[in-house]
């Protein structure tokens, strides 16, 4: 069982309100909390939805939402906050499964893993891992430029958030994320074609 | 390509917006006539250039990862990847055309050269029982085969993949999505109700014969060059 077994509904929507309130160590708690619910929610998600071709990012993130958050006692913003929250929370998901993936072609086994831990099962083929990591290189180049413009990527990417979600999320305009995302891809996508 | 100073990131970032509103042929001039001559002395025009020629790239290389991811974390990998040269069934593939999360389409020409003809096959993903979606895929199959009309793509042959995904083999349309066609051809209003007319007697045709098509969408309604849906 993973650590945060013992936390409850209404403790994660507290640390959520919390950190919506501006209460940054809120987030410590929140994380892996969100960390370990969508590592399963992506799981159970593989198994549930192998004969479905409706399957997506956005969907696990509303999942893992509906099961840690109290949904009728947070406004949208907390709403679009934990949204925000759970799209980093992917990205590192899906980076440590592509580091895996490489690790593994290299023939090169990364460190043991305890059975139960179940971002072992996501597996990604190696042409994902590769152009995941190569993104998240130049990302975290642009984060250091331009910190907005890279959580702009991360919600919209990662998270698979809408628009107006990412706006109310990071306390910007629409028109803001829609630019800056515009940008932000075209350069990521110039950075990784010259690799 | 480097990151620039916050400055002139900015500043890049305000021009590439209003540039990409314009017509891609206008791009140039553009971007020319709102950098300053110092701007351009730093190679700002070329940057912004570069970066708005690859945005329409862009835009598909993350909507292509992100259905990579999706199809990776469903747990099914993506068999379906014929080369240039490969065969079909009777065709060879000239070209893919594109893919959706459930079939990939190629335009193909027949292997045997018996008659100059492009056609496009649609190969599909096939998932869970598979004997079920053979059975499924034979009815549909029989359905599309009895249907005639100026304004639907005439299907012409099916089948199964050596490696057993079903395929159709449908009449290759050289066109452009009905919204593109509309915008690059500025039409007026009472143009662009015509040509709705004749999207409108193709879905009534097919719903005479009880078939709904479920997803009718600018990017699935094509126009060739002389008009015709």
């Amino acid at each position: 069982m993973t650590h945060h077994s013992t936390v409850s509904v209404a403790e994660v929507t507290l640390f959520l309100e919390e950190f919506s309130r501006g209460n940054k160590k809120a987030l410590d708690k929140l994380f892996p909390i969100v960390y370990d619910e969508l590592q399963r929610g992506a799981h159970k998600m593989k198994q549930q939805f192998f004969n479905l071709d409706t399957f997506n990012t956005t969907a696990i993130v509303h999942e893992t939402y509906l099961k840690l958050i109290h949904a009728g006692s947070v406004d949208v913003k907390s709403r679009s906050h934990f949204f925000h929250i759970a799209a980093r929370a992917m990205r590192q998901i899906l980076i440590n499964a592509s580091l895996r993936k490489q690790a593994l072609k290299r023939g090169v086994n990364p460190r043991p893993l305890p059975v139960d831990e179940l971002d072992n099962k996501l597996e990604l083929s190696d042409r994902t891992a590769e152009d995941l990591l190569l993104l998240n290189d130049a990302l975290k180049k642009l984060e250091i430029q331009d910190e907005r413009q890279a959580q702009i990527v991360e919600c919209r990417f990662f998270g698979g958030m809408t628009i107006e979600e990412t706006a109310l999320a990071l306390n910007i305009s629409p028109a803001t994320v829609k630019r800056s995302w515009n940008l932000a891809k075209s350069w990521l996508y110039v950075v990784l074609s010259e690799q | 390509m480097h990151l620039p100073d916050k400055q002139s990131w900015e500043r890049i970032s305000d021009v590439f917006t209003q540039a990409l509103e314009q017509p891609s042929s206008q791009w140039k001039t553009w971007v020319n006539n709102h950098l300053s001559e110092k701007e351009k002395k730093q190679g700002m025009d070329t940057y912004i250039l570069k970066l708005l020629i690859k945005a329409p790239r862009a835009d598909a290389f993350f909507e292509a990862l992100q259905r990579n991811v999706e199809d990776d974390l469903c747990g099914y990998e993506d068999e379906i990847n014929y080369q240039q040269g490969e065969r079909i069934g009777k065709f060879r593939i000239i070209k893919e055309l594109g893919h959706g999360g459930m079939a990939r389409v190629y335009l193909c020409e027949r292997a045997d050269d018996q008659f100059e003809h492009k056609v496009a096959v649609k190969v599909m993903k096939v998932q869970g029982d598979i004997d079920f979606s053979k059975e499924r895929f034979r009815q549909e199959q029989q359905i599309l085969a009895g249907i005639n009309h100026p304004n639907i793509a005439q299907l012409y042959d099916g089948g199964f993949t050596d490696e057993g995904f079903p395929f159709i083999v449908m009449e290759y349309i050289e066109g452009m999505p009905i919204d593109e066609y509309c915008a690059d051809k500025k039409l007026t209003v009472s143009e662009k109700l015509r040509l709705f007319q004749q999207v409108c007697a193709a879905i009534q045709y097919a719903h005479n014969q009880f078939i709904i098509h479920q997803d009718i969408k600018p990017a699935n309604i094509l126009v060739s060059k002389d008009g015709l849906v």
